[in-house]
């Protein structure tokens, strides 16, 4: 082998070398969209610079003839590895299928065929031979057909590749000012391969034997190397970017310093325009007032603004919708900050907004509920104190609202019942999910005491942990009137048939027996006596009708079992067909629980006449041991038990209420079991107390 | 034989009882029963355990129970009465007149009921009718409350029914539509006082006080069929 030195050798070996570490940097980064086209294009190159460097360092016709043989293997690939790389790199990847890779691949095949073969056909070249007349041993040679072939497609892919490089170049120095180090340094990896390929073939060069086309791939390597890692090429996909821009919802628009739209994403021209479809990009380079003049709105929101965030409301009644306005000025990237435009975006929040709305609708819905429900409410923190009122709680308790929500809840209690206060917080605290009702009076601003019934509940968030209380307050004086004025007539009737009745009775017999005894003998003293006979009798009768319309009197002087059959009975002279049955038989039970279960039977029987719309029930009163069991059974219309016991706004569901408190206040209980279509059962049981303790409790 | 009946037609005083929770109520019946000729009060309760002991030991001719009394009702004191002293006639007294008064007190074995404001007359009346076996009730009112007795009641306790004789079974029957024994007595054209013997021999032969008591037992043990009350 003959050796030669050449200082030329340097610098083809060291885009050799840049070529063969940019081919690995690619490696590196291969996930990127043409990494792995560039990397097979560096290598090319590498390739084709290594082949050059060795030609050049020999002077040996057989040996320099095949290192560029060799050369040609880079040489040709490198055209078409460069069109893939930049077909992927613009987003255009998917053209790649295998088959158009093998077409294009034909010609470079052939070419190196023909290279390897040339010696039989002279079709690439012919008259090689060495020519030392330069500095150092060059191949000379004249080209042959395919050469011009070779060439010829390769300048072709060269261009097509230029071609996309130019059209991104557009796209990214359109918008802004910020990729334009990208877009220079993709100019010059276009540009250098060709400038160095053309000086060489058609010798214009300053270094005629010298083959510049590796020079030209290298500095292409590095000019792409550049954008690689100065302007991120790979990182940053300007075509992901330009889709992300064209199909984004939100209206984009980019004008310059002189308001004119330097770009504008089809959502914006959609806005612009009105229309619903995509149109022609002729917003570009129109003024942003003039293209968007349909808009008063937006135009005098943004006008003079070069910072913004703020909603907008664009058009009017059923068309109006409302947008997140953001406007940010746009710098020149090289030099001073000045602006060089705005960058506006325009968000549609009508969604957010109208669902805003709802909730806003929905909560303001509630708050009145809560400010106008007929019964008092508060939220009561943990601690007792209440956080907020509404307005019949205030009413209520005769305070203003500021001064209730300073205060606790049991600072407001009656004296006489702030003992059992205390443990009824931890108590309703203890059973969760659920709420519980008491009995209590408070104490008005006025000094005045409130009856009330209490119910707290207890509201947990999705942990189980409490929050906080919801208390519901009821003014009970009527309820609590009622039961007042009910004992009152049992007592004025009870005061009227002992008292009153009595002495009445014992005058008239008296005087009767005075009578007898002394018979007057002047008719006027006879007539006399009459009248007051007359009187006496006549006291006596009206004590009984007062006594009458006070209270049912067979209860007190029958007992509960006859009482209720005499019920039933008269209910039966009125066409109902209720059924009666008992087993208490003459027993006479306390005079309190007699009272209560015979309540109870009236109301349901009335119930049953005014809502079960039948006539049929059957009432069934039982002692088992030591309880007694009254039952009221109807074959009517029934209802939901449970919404029915909770409302309390019919009169038949306070009625339903009364029924249980009446019972549970002897001790009993009391249970409704009933369904629509299938009836209803009105159970109280009441247990007795010990025969002991009672006073009028006899059996026979 | 009603020997109570017979004490009185023999002259001797009806032995009365009376109870009541009020003392005026008490002093009222007392200023009007006593100073009359046959009657004797012998004994007052304030309450109806009182008036049950009283009866069982003075076995009274006739006992006047207030309905309403502490201790024990007056309809449950008259059942218990009944019970242990058959022979000894209630006839409560209430404020209030009611058939369903009635009703309960002809069940608890009372021959009658009268009003709290009842006139000396009426009163004595209806003593001396009770013990004579005359009702003391609308005949009306007493046909109705028997008719439904019968109905709630079907009898059921074996009596032997034997022993009444054809005519007294007459007139047991025509006794439990409310006949009076002069109705009786023409419709079986017999004298007033042959019907009255009848009545005196249905009484002793039920083991009944009274008059009343007699067709609700005939009632009650089947002895008057309901059919021929309609």
């Amino acid at each position: 082998m003959h050796w030669q030195f050449t200082p030329y050798v340097f610098p083809v070996a060291a885009s050799a070398i840049i070529s063969a570490a940019l081919a690995l940097t690619a490696w590196y980064r291969r996930q990127a969209p043409g990494a792995i086209a560039f990397c097979l294009l560096m290598l090319a190159v590498a390739e084709y610079s290594l082949g050059y460097v060795l030609e050049l360092a020999h002077f040996d016709l057989p040996t320099i003839l095949f290192w560029d043989n060799l050369e040609w293997v880079g040489a040709t690939l490198a055209p078409l590895l460069w069109l893939i790389f930049v077909l992927q790199y613009t987003g255009r990847g998917s053209w790649l299928t295998p088959r158009i890779i093998a077409i294009l691949a034909i010609v470079p095949l052939v070419t190196i065929l023909l290279v390897w073969t040339n010696q039989y056909h002279h079709l690439v070249q012919y008259n090689l031979h060495i020519d030392r007349s330069g500095s150092f041993a060059a191949l000379s040679l004249t080209r042959g057909v395919w050469y011009w072939v070779d060439v010829a497609y390769s300048y072709v892919l060269l261009l097509i590749g230029a071609f996309l490089i130019f059209l991104l170049i557009l796209t990214l120095i359109r918008p802004t000012h910020l990729y334009l180090g990208q877009a220079s340094a993709l100019l010059i990896a276009v540009v250098a391969p060709w400038v160095g390929n053309a000086l060489y073939t058609f010798g214009w060069s300053p270094f005629p034997k010298l083959d510049l086309t590796p020079f030209a791939f290298t500095i292409t390597g590095l000019a792409m190397a550049s954008s690689l890692f100065l302007f991120r090429l790979l990182d940053i996909i300007p075509m992901a970017r330009e889709e992300v821009f064209e199909s984004m919802s939100d209206a984009v628009i980019v004008v310059d310093e002189q308001n004119r739209i330097v770009d504008i994403n089809p959502a914006a021209q959609r806005l612009a325009y009105r229309v619903a479809s995509h149109r022609a990009s002729k917003a570009v380079g129109g003024l942003f007032t003039r293209v968007f003049a349909a808009w008063p709105e937006l135009l005098e929101r943004s006008r003079y603004v070069t910072e913004a965030d703020a909603e907008i409301a664009l058009g009017e009644a059923e068309a109006l919708r409302y947008f997140n306005l953001r406007i940010s000025p746009l710098y020149r990237r090289m030099g001073d900050l000045a602006v060089a435009g705005r960058l506006m975006v325009l968000t549609d929040i009508t969604e957010h907004k109208l669902a805003e709305r709802v909730l806003r609708a929905s909560e303001e819905r509630f708050r009145h509920i809560f400010e106008e429900a007929p019964i008092g409410m508060a939220v009561v923190g943990l601690d007792g104190r209440l956080l907020q009122v509404n307005k019949a709680f205030c009413e209520m308790l005769g305070y203003d609202e500021e001064e209730l929500t300073a205060c606790t809840l049991s600072s407001l209690t009656h004296p006489d019942d702030v003992a059992n206060d205390g443990h009824l917080l931890e108590q309703v605290l203890e059973e969760t999910n659920s709420s519980h009702k008491v009995e209590k009076r408070y104490l008005k601003k006025n000094r005045e005491t409130l009856w009330a019934d209490l119910t707290t509940t207890i509201l947990h968030n999705q942990d189980g942990h409490a929050l906080y209380g919801l208390v519901m307050l009821e003014n009970i004086i009527e309820r609590k009137r009622a039961k007042l004025l009910e004992e009152e007539r049992h007592h004025v009737a009870y005061e009227l048939h002992d008292g009153l009745a009595q002495v009445a009775a014992s005058a008239h017999q008296h005087l009767q027996a005075f009578a007898s005894h002394y018979r007057p003998h002047s008719p006027r003293a006879r007539q006399e006596l009459e009248r007051a006979l007359e009187l006496a009798q006549l006291s006596v009768r009206e004590a009984r009708r007062l006594i009458a319309g006070l209270r049912p009197t067979a209860l007190d002087d029958f007992g509960l079992a006859t009482a209720l059959r005499l019920q039933v009975e008269a209910q039966r002279t009125h066409g109902g067909k209720i059924s009666y049955e008992e087993t208490l038989g003459t027993m006479r039970l306390p005079a309190h629980i007699e009272t209560t279960l015979f309540g109870v039977a009236q109301e349901a029987l009335t119930n049953v006449r005014k809502h079960a719309g039948t006539t049929r029930a059957h009432l069934a009163l039982e002692r088992h041991e030591g309880t007694i069991r009254l039952a009221v059974q109807d074959w009517g219309y029934g209802f939901q038990p449970h919404a029915e016991l909770q409302e309390t706004s019919s009169g038949e569901h306070v009625g339903l209420r009364e029924m249980r408190e009446r019972v549970e206040l002897v001790g009993g209980h009391f249970s409704i079991a009933s369904q629509p279509g299938a009836g209803t059962l009105v159970v109280a049981e009441v247990p007795l107390p010990s025969s002991k303790g009672g006073d009028n409790f006899h059996e026979h | 034989m009603n020997t109570d009946l017979l004490s009185w037609l023999k002259g001797k005083p009806t032995r009365l009882v009376i109870a009541d929770d009020h003392e005026l109520a008490r002093a009222g019946l007392r200023a009007m029963l006593t100073d009359q000729r046959g009657f004797e009060l012998v004994g007052e309760a304030s309450n109806g355990q009182e008036a049950l002991l009283l009866c069982r030991r003075l076995q009274p001719d006739l006992a006047l129970i207030d309905v309403r009394m502490p201790e024990m009702d007056g309809l449950s004191t008259c059942r218990a009465v009944k019970q242990e002293c058959p022979a000894t006639s209630v006839i409560l007294v209430t404020m209030h007149a009611n058939p369903e008064y009635l009703f309960e007190a002809l069940k608890a074995g009372a021959a009658g009921y009268v009003l709290k404001d009842v006139s000396q007359r009426e009163l004595i009346s209806a003593v001396q009718n009770v013990l004579h076996g005359e009702s003391i009730l609308n005949q009306e009112l007493m046909a109705r409350l028997l008719q439904r007795l019968a109905r709630e009641t079907p009898g059921q306790e074996d009596l032997p029914a034997g022993r009444l004789s054809p005519r007294e079974r007459e007139v047991l029957e025509l006794l439990t539509k409310g006949q009076t024994n002069r109705e009786i007595a023409r419709k079986l054209t017999v004298s007033v006082s042959t019907v009255k013997i009848h009545v005196e021999h249905i009484l002793a032969k039920l083991g009944v006080s009274d008059r009343t008591q007699a067709a609700v037992r005939a009632i009650e043990t089947g002895l008057v069929s309901t059919t021929s009350m309609e």
